[in-house]
């Protein structure tokens, strides 16, 4: 039997809009819940600078608003000089530079330090049958370079061009990625993949494991943000996490659980920062593509990869809170037709709550 | 008799001027030409009935039309093969350990390599659906000729680079690229021979046109991009030497030349 709220009885839940309440945002979502998920700080056009940067997912975000006409500025492309897929493979125009995927906050950290110190600091370097990696971006040469010094180089010019790109950028799109990650152990930096995985030899007295924290992901975008302003560049950087769960860890925990634990600690950065910081702000990506927020969850059939749809529903909600788009088609999943209640809503005392709702 | 046509762009002009002499050399030979009106394919329509035939304005001087598939062979001179891709590549970009000219962004050895693979496959493929060749060698397709050094950095796309001061390891990749998609495709790619190669990069001065002509009816400036009927002619036999329906009939020695050599 359906229990209801006695008269004359107030709860600060009664006056909440739909979006507050998960029966309606979440069972049968719609352009008023969807449109709620994202209430931007900054105003964006489709004329502000933007740049991307982060773990694989930021290549669709790339894309996406490549391909929909946003300012995304692109500071180390080939532009039409080179077949697409060709560039692609050699890292170019998948993001706004170069630096092949940023995972964590301290390798987008050191990236800016570098682009902005009057020297790079040298990088390590790994080799693979004789040739020579770039290890803080080994994907973006498939077959290496033929020497340390030209990796050194082929850095140097890297770097000159994210410094100008930050110096023409608003707003960075940064998609968070993950927590775990290696640190070598003689400069001390991060690593975006293990030694041995594109180029190198595992060697663990030459790199460390580390499960970075919430207070380090937290100084690490804090310290990055204090670097540009410091500079002159007085960049805002609009967070987003990863929906893609972690392919493995190294943590000697579940995978599943490892991921929780990695994706918690990015979005309750971004959670922190989107609350206290006027510089931060997040877009809701991960509950874009995980939850059924906006008709989702929008996987691909490994349940790991962000289908098309996700990603156009993901572009659709940012356009739309940024004024430059429709709201996007949004299916609701087929349980959530079913007018049955099942065993959790009738035990669950939060129900109680959607019974206050107006 | 076998028929061959020789067509392309203005590097015909060689082997039209070579046309006496290659016919006294093979009399079993009918050859006839077909000029691009616009030097490239688009100025031209390959119909279903075989003939090739000039697109839009044409030189009324020039054939309008050619029956294709009349031909037993087929030479399509002059073809650039990504050298118009690759000028605009490293007008933009220099090549990592490779001498340069000052730009601020390089690219890496290994994607100049194998854009330069993909560029040479990638024209080598559509000439080949152009002329529906079927890659059994009835087309033969020319690269441009190598320029001389006395062509004027800037005159032609092949000359810019031949100039370019990383010009021997650009034309290594280019060389091995056709060298490539003759053998990936296959496709009949007939190479400028050694013996008409002064190097990689540049061809001998003494077959350049501006060589063959009187002073003061020279091209101004000097043409050394194209080539004389000498070169044409000898490029000629070293392709005729491939085609086994010739090996019967003995070749004779060519005909006089149309145009004296000055030097």
């Amino acid at each position: 039997m359906k229990r209801r709220p006695a008269a004359g009885r107030r709860s600060p839940y009664q006056d909440l809009p739909r979006a507050a309440f998960w029966r309606s945002a979440m069972r049968a979502p719609d352009e008023e819940t969807v449109a709620a998920l994202y209430r931007p700080k900054f105003t964006l056009t489709p004329q502000t600078p933007l740049m991307t940067a982060g773990s694989c997912f930021a290549q669709h975000m790339h894309r996406a608003l490549t391909r929909a006409g946003w300012n995304v500025l692109q500071g180390e492309g080939t532009g039409r000089l080179l077949p697409a897929a060709l560039a692609r493979d050699y890292g170019y125009n998948i993001y706004s530079a170069r630096y092949g995927n940023i995972y964590t906050a301290r390798q987008l950290r050191q990236l800016v330090e570098d682009a902005l110190a009057d020297a790079s600091h040298p990088a390590p370097v790994w080799t693979r049958d004789g040739r020579f990696f770039d290890a803080l971006r080994p994907a973006v040469e498939p077959h290496g370079l033929d020497s340390a010094d030209l990796v050194q180089q082929a850095r140097t010019e890297h770097l000159a061009c994210v410094r100008r790109l930050l110096s023409q950028t608003e707003v960075l799109i940064f998609t968070l990625g993950l927590t775990e990650g290696w640190i070598d152990r003689a400069t001390g930096l991060a690593l975006p993949t293990a030694p041995g995985t594109v180029a190198g030899q595992y060697d663990p007295d030459a790199v460390a494991f580390h499960n970075f924290t919430y207070p380090e992901v937290l100084a690490d975008l804090c310290a990055t943000r204090d670097l540009l302003h410091a500079a002159g560049y007085p960049l805002r950087i609009l967070l987003t996490v990863s929906p893609v769960p972690l392919t493995a860890t190294a943590s000697g925990a579940h995978v599943g659980a490892a991921t929780t634990y990695s994706k918690s600690v990015l979005r309750a950065v971004c959670g922190a920062l989107q609350a206290q910081d006027p510089d931060f702000d997040y877009f809701p990506s991960y509950e874009i593509i995980t939850t059924a927020a906006a008709g989702g969850p929008h996987f691909a059939r490994n349940l790991r990869d962000p289908s098309a749809s996700g990603v156009d529903t993901v572009l659709g909600v940012f356009a739309m809170a940024h004024g430059d788009g429709p709201a996007p088609d949004i299916a609701p999943p087929p349980e959530a037709q079913n007018a049955g209640k099942t065993a959790e809503e009738v035990a669950c005392e939060e129900i109680l709550i959607e019974a206050f709702r107006k | 008799m076998m028929r061959v046509a020789i067509i392309g762009n203005s590097h015909i002009g060689a082997y039209a001027e070579a046309a006496d002499a290659i016919r006294a050399a093979y009399p079993g030979l009918a050859l006839s030409f077909f000029v691009f009106p616009r030097h490239d394919l688009r100025s031209g329509e390959l119909g279903d009935d075989g003939w090739l035939r000039a697109r839009g304005d044409h030189n009324s001087a020039l054939p309008s039309a050619i029956d294709l598939a009349a031909q037993d062979r087929v030479i399509v001179a002059g073809q650039p093969f990504a050298m118009i891709g690759l000028n605009a590549l490293l007008g933009a970009f220099d090549i990592l350990g490779w001498p340069g000219t000052g730009k601020p962004r390089r690219l890496s050895p290994a994607l100049f390599a194998d854009y330069t693979r993909q560029a040479v496959n990638g024209a080598a493929e559509r000439l080949m659906r152009y002329f529906h060749d079927d890659g059994e060698g009835r087309f033969a397709y020319l690269p441009q000729p190598l320029v001389t050094d006395l062509a004027r950095p800037g005159s032609s796309k092949m000359a810019s680079l031949a100039f370019h001061p990383a010009a021997p390891h650009i034309f290594a990749q280019w060389h091995d690229a056709l060298a490539a998609a003759a053998t990936d495709l296959p496709c009949t790619i007939a190479p400028q021979p050694q013996d008409l190669r002064a190097s990689d990069i540049f061809t001998p001065r003494h077959f350049a046109r501006a060589a063959t002509l009187p002073a003061g009816q020279s091209p101004a400036p000097a043409d050394h991009i194209h080539m004389s009927a000498e070169y044409a002619l000898a490029h000629f036999r070293a392709i005729a030497k491939t085609w086994p329906e010739l090996h019967n009939s003995p070749e004779r020695p060519p005909g006089p030349l149309p145009i004296k050599e000055s030097e």
